[in-house]
């Protein structure tokens, strides 16, 4: 039988979450001590998926900023990300027929020879070379618990079990889950970090804005051979999202056979019929895309929200005894759609504060606070900083959005100098019209228009079906003013197609998930508790 | 007692494809595993050596990178592993596998107590290699094994057959089979991959192992690979209206299973 | 050196990747304008060699003759299994098969019984096509045990030199052949779907489904014999016995190794079956609407010796247990025969049945996806054609 009687393990350094902001933290810190000659720490990163890469999900087009001083020349040229952006088009879709290409692209969209390809790859590559400085890399653990002493700070997690069934009975390989204690943890969950967000909670750490995400839905297209579109980016906005709802699309040739094509719609959407899944794939079907994947079909497909508040969504980052890197921390430039060299920034500047905190062997809560400082410092910062009015305008009009944009990008972030407000994205949505669903829309299927479960299967997302359902509904006499009120809105802004209404009960086929955290913030009732399955389900993103 | 478990590392073969165009694999995108029939046979070694303080030692062929599935199974609790590697093994069938294999049980071990394998690998899908090394080995076979129980010398176990299961005694050493009926693979813990990190993994190779070229790999290959090509694809037959005139389609039902011979 | 199985030509490659392309196993790259193989992951299927348009790319693998002349083994033998006296249906499939590659050898076919009290099963096997029976019937052969049919087996290869041996690939036939095929240093190639005898060399070839049915292989065995092949049941059709066939009888005794192991108990009951491996599954989706209708299939399922599978629906709403479930989170099925009643053919569960051979479906929803995979699918109420179907199926039977 499995041994149940385990010691708590310790470590020095603990990631949670094995994206490229823990990855850049845990890189960035080796590489600083070796050079230094120093003594190195223990660094431990855990890792919820199966594989480093499976939960990570973007576009990418990066912003190759972040690489310089944490990658040699050699390892940016052995990236494998192999395409650079080219050619670069944006258009405004009128409608499912109409679209104008904008004669130039705006300066801040501008992207030219930036690398462009699958973060998940490009993951997979920090890890790697992670491990090879001496970092520990553990996936299928998922941290479900932060542990903090009797004054609160934060001194370790509590891993998941495993082995349990679906009534929450230990199965014959039932494997407790084990503890671990570190001397700082650092938080890098992603967008919507459940560990994250109950500290910031917890912690009162919130930015002065909560935060508001969009939901981002892709998919990887294999298209006929063609060379010489590769590096090929185009970014639209308008159609199919209403003039109201900040949403818009793009599409990356990253190879020559490869297409990625998402779109992302704003999380604080009014209309209760709305489906962004339908709106994806109404965006595949314009003309102005269609051409884009044109003979091709969908072999890859993903989902997960996006962190859109920006700069007044950021919270506090440091904690007694943590620190947050990353998409947790919101650092997410919506303008230009790019966060992975903020994430990347974020993991250095949390590594130079490591670093001099293992130089005075002082972990405290005044010995972290300068993350904080380090990380206004950054590039990444200062970029957030000169948008951060940008999005919220964009939640009243479409127009309005792109005056702030022009009029932010024209003086430097000056202007507008007010704080927008925005709502949180729950608050957003409206009741039924006339108290009635209207006539779902439908779009034709083909090899590039899967329906959603087809969809879902091509994310290669499996959980084992006997374990209890982590997707909690917590309270379901809730569930009936929700069905009567917003028509179980949850059945549609599902990427996943998880929650069913069948004889006015809400079945959850929570093997489905790919958890993108989206019902968790957009549930009008906030009824929905995302909590975390066996570590190692989930999604197989393996290109995305 | 010591224990051999033989795992392979195997691509998830949900997700392996041909290209019905040019007849190539599509591998990208596929993640490798543990042949999830050797996650049961690793099972039964470990619930062994749980019960007995047997001794358990993996043993993989492969190449380089494969020593992740021998990781993965010091983690759940094996005591030590094994890495055949070399050029010499490539495009072994099932007889220069089988043979490979046993010799570098021999060097192992002598007379090891048990030998088990998973039932067959998802990629070969062949069932060969448990028969073909308990023969180079000159052992005992026994396959379809759902549970293990052993006692001095004597093993008593279950075994699923065509039409249900038989109980068999016999005396160790022995080569067994395993199948996923047999009892659920226990998880590897943090800690118990923290401890597989650490441990070394011995490479060998055919001349460590004593094994001639000439039964190595594709030389020692008696069935050769002529051609590979995609299964036919569905797209869909004849197509009836039931609904007028249900007893036609019982009809159209019966002869298609008469054609088959069923019915 | 010739590390790897195929040599490129350097002076004749002309760097038009064609041989890449071809290449199942991605065991070929450019390096620079040459094309190199990566010796580790070639396997030698020559596809590559046929690929290239220059015949750049040659074979160097050395075939091994073995000492005994290749000549000296002659005819086509089937393992013809028996349990407590009785040759299993398998064993007629092979022969119906093997009369037709005996006959496109212009070779003789025999059938091999081991068991005990077996000898009355040589009318049967002359009569399904065997020119000549071999029956070993000894007490020490009863039961079914490894080691034992081993050694008989390989003792009567080892006077009688056959060119080919099938065996049905059921537990029995799928384990000690292996045995079998390794003591005689030999190839065995496992779960057949086809076989025929090529016209210019003679030797049989044998195709089989790998990587759980997503490719193709066809495989030979052209300088070891036997060369042997196992088939699954159901695979290959039986064909009408012809009673006035004439056949030789031969009977062998054997002195044979003592069993290594000795079944102790032995439970057969259906209720134990593994749907994986079944050659007919009758299965139901979320279309049944209640448990008892399960019954039905049930039926029907027995009647036409196959098992019950369901889709996943039926299993999360407790009707069954879940080892009957087939698709993309239970099993993966690959029977003759599947019969889809009330599936809608989501893709997470076709993924787990579309390697079936023949796929039938009735589903009173026309644009329900399964019917895009179905050989034959029926736009129809299930209620009413289930009952109808049982009952001809029943009356064929009598």
């Amino acid at each position: 039988m499995a041994n149940t009687t385990k010691q708590p393990i310790h470590t020095d350094i603990l990631c949670v979450g094995g994206g490229i902001a823990s990855l850049s933290t845990a890189l960035a810190l080796l590489r600083t001590l070796k050079a230094q000659g120093k003594a190195l720490p223990r660094v431990t990163v855990v890792e919820k998926s199966r594989s480093v890469g499976n939960h990570v999900l973007s576009g990418a087009v990066i912003d190759p900023s972040g690489f310089k001083g944490l990658l040699t020349e050699e390892e940016i040229s052995k990236m494998p990300v192999e395409a650079r952006v080219s050619k670069e088009a944006f258009h405004m879709l009128f409608n499912a027929k109409r679209a104008m290409e904008i004669p130039w692209v705006p300066p801040m969209m501008q992207a030219h020879g930036y690398p462009v390809g699958s973060l998940t790859k490009l993951t997979q590559y920090f890890a790697q070379l992670c491990e090879k400085e001496g970092a520990e890399v553990y996936t299928g653990f998922a941290a479900t618990e932060l542990i903090e002493n009797a004054k609160g700070r934060v001194v370790g997690v509590k891993i998941g079990d495993k082995g349990v069934d679906r009534d929450g009975q230990p199965k014959s390989n039932y494997t407790p889950g084990e503890t671990i204690f570190a001397k700082v943890v650092v938080l890098g969950e992603g967008a919507c970090g459940i560990l994250t967000e109950k500290l910031i909670k917890s912690k009162g750490l919130e930015g002065r804005r909560e935060q508001s995400y969009a939901v981002g839905i892709k998919e990887v297209v294999e298209v006929p051979a063609n060379e010489e579109r590769v590096g090929e980016i185009a970014h639209t906005f308008g159609y199919p999202s209403d003039w109201s709802t900040y949403g818009g699309g793009f599409v990356y040739h990253v190879s020559p056979t490869q297409v990625m094509i998402c779109y992302a719609y704003a999380l604080d959407y009014a209309r209760p019929e709305t489906d962004p899944h339908l709106l994806f794939r109404k965006f595949k079907a314009h003309p102005v895309m269609a051409e884009h994947i044109k003979g091709g079909k969908s072999v890859a497909y993903g989902a997960k929200v996006i962190p859109e508040g920006g700069y007044y969504s950021v919270p506090e980052v440091v904690a007694d005894g943590a620190l947050i890197v990353g998409d947790g921390a919101g650092l997410v430039d919506t303008l230009r759609i790019k966060g992975i060299h903020i994430a990347i920034q974020s993991g250095r500047a949390a590594a130079e504060t490591i670093a001099e905190c293992l130089a005075k062997n002082d972990f405290s809560l005044e010995a972290l606070r300068p993350y904080a400082d380090r990380l206004k410092q950054t590039e990444g910062w200062k970029q957030l900083k000169r948008v951060k009015n940008v999005r919220a305008p964009f939640s009243t009009n479409l127009v309005l959005g792109v005056m702030s944009a022009g009029c932010a990008w024209a003086t430097g972030g000056a202007l507008p100098f007010w704080q927008v407000p925005m709502a949180p994205d729950h608050e957003e949505m409206l009741p039924l019209k006339g108290g009635k669903l209207p006539e779902p829309e439908t779009v034709e299927a083909g090899p590039t228009s899967p329906d959603r479960l087809t969809d879902v299967f091509m994310s290669g997302t499996i959980h084992d079906e006997d374990q209890p359902c982590h997707l909690k509904i917590l309270d379901r006499a809730t569930c009936a003013k929700c069905i009567k009120l917003y028509g179980a809105p949850c059945q549609r802004f599902c990427p996943a197609e998880v929650y069913r209404l069948e004889e006015g009960h809400i079945h959850v086929d929570f093997s489905n998930c790919l958890h993108c955290k989206t019902c968790q913030i957009k549930d009008p009732f906030q009824n929905i508790e995302w909590t975390f399955p066996q570590g190692g389900d989930g999604p197989r993103y393996t290109r995305m | 007692m010591h224990i051999i478990v033989c795992v392979k590392q195997v691509p998830d073969t949900a997700n392996v494809r041909i290209n019905p165009e040019t007849n190539t694999l599509m591998r990208e995108g596929v993640e490798s595993i543990m042949n999830p029939f050797d996650e049961y046979a690793l099972e039964e070694a470990l619930r062994l050596k749980d019960a007995h303080g047997a001794r358990v030692t993996v043993i993989t062929m492969g190449p380089p990178q494969a020593d992740v599935v021998l990781r993965e199974a010091m983690a759940r609790g094996a005591d030590d592993g094994v890495l055949l590697t070399d050029r010499a093994f490539a495009g072994a069938d099932t007889l220069a596998t089988s043979y490979a294999i046993a010799q570098a049980i021999k060097k192992i071990n002598a007379k090891p107590d048990l030998v088990l394998f998973g039932k067959q690998a998802i990629d070969g899908d062949t069932a060969q290699v448990g028969p073909g090394v308990s023969e180079f080995l000159d052992v005992s076979l026994v396959t379809y094994v759902k549970s293990v129980q052993v006692s001095g010398d004597t093993f008593t176990v279950e075994t699923v057959m065509d039409e249900g299961t038989d109980v068999i005694e016999g005396k160790l050493p022995a080569v067994m089979t395993v199948v996923k009926e047999a009892s659920s693979p226990r998880f590897a813990s943090l800690s118990g991959w923290m401890e597989a990190k650490k441990t070394a993994i011995p490479r060998w190779g055919a001349k460590d192992v004593g094994a001639t070229p000439e039964a190595c790999g594709l030389n020692g290959s008696p069935t050769k690979v002529v051609k590979i090509f995609a299964p036919p694809t569905k797209t869909g037959g004849v197509r009836m209206d039931g609904r007028e005139e249900p007893a036609a389609a019982v009809q159209a039902i019966l002869k298609a299973l008469q054609d088959k011979g069923v019915a | 050196m010739a590390d790897a199985p195929i040599f490129i030509d350097p002076a004749k490659c002309k760097a038009c990747k064609k041989c890449i392309t071809a290449c199942p196993f991605d065991a070929l790259y450019m390096e620079g304008k040459l094309a190199v193989v990566k010796p580790d992951e070639c396997r030698a299927c020559n596809a590559c060699v046929k690929a290239c348009p220059f015949k750049a790319i040659s074979s160097t693998a050395k075939d091994e003759v073995k000492k005994t002349s290749l000549g000296d083994f002659k005819g086509i033998w089937v393992f013809a299994e028996q349990h407590h006296g009785k040759v299993q249906e398998v064993a007629y499939e092979l022969l119906s098969t093997g009369r037709r590659l005996a006959n496109e050898r212009g070779c003789e076919l025999a059938a091999v019984v081991l068991g005990h009290e077996v000898a009355d099963s040589a009318s049967h096997l002359i009569a399904a096509g065997a020119d000549k029976v071999y029956i070993v019937d000894q007490p020490d052969l009863a039961e079914y045990e490894a080691n034992v049919y081993t050694d008989a087996l390989n003792q009567l290869i080892a006077k009688y030199k056959p060119e080919v041996i099938l065996a049905g690939a059921t537990a029995v036939g799928r384990a000690f052949f292996a045995k079998v095929a390794v003591r005689a240093r030999t190839g065995l190639t496992a779960d057949c779907t086809a076989l025929s005898i090529d016209k210019e060399s003679h030797l049989l070839h044998q195709t089989r489904p790998a990587f759980g049915g997503n490719i193709m292989a066809t495989i030979m065995t052209p300088n070891h014999r036997p060369q042997m092949a196992t088939v699954r049941p159901k695979v290959f059709k039986m064909s009408t016995p012809d009673p006035k066939r004439k056949g030789e009888t031969l009977m062998e005794a054997l002195k044979l190794v003592t069993a290594g192991t000795k079944i102790v108990k032995s439970e057969r009951n259906a209720s134990n079956v593994n749907i994986a491996e079944a050659e007919i599954i009758v299965a139901g989706g979320r279309g049944l609407k209640k448990a008892e209708n399960l019954e039905q299939l049930k039926k029907l399922a027995e009647l036409l010796g196959g098992v019950v599978g369901v889709s996943r629906a039926c299993v999360d709403a407790g009707w069954i247990s879940a080892a009957h479930q087939v698709g993309q989170t239970g099993k993966t099925v690959c029977p003759k025969i599947y019969l889809a009643f009330g599936i809608s053919g989501a893709i997470q569960h076709l993924e787990g049945m579309r390697a079936a051979d023949t796929i039938i479906a009735i589903n009173n929803d026309p644009n329900a996806p399964i019917f895009g995979i179905a050989d034959l699918g029926i736009v129809g109420d299930l209620f009413e054609i289930l009952p109808m179907l049982i009952e001809a199926v029943e009356g064929k039977k009598r």
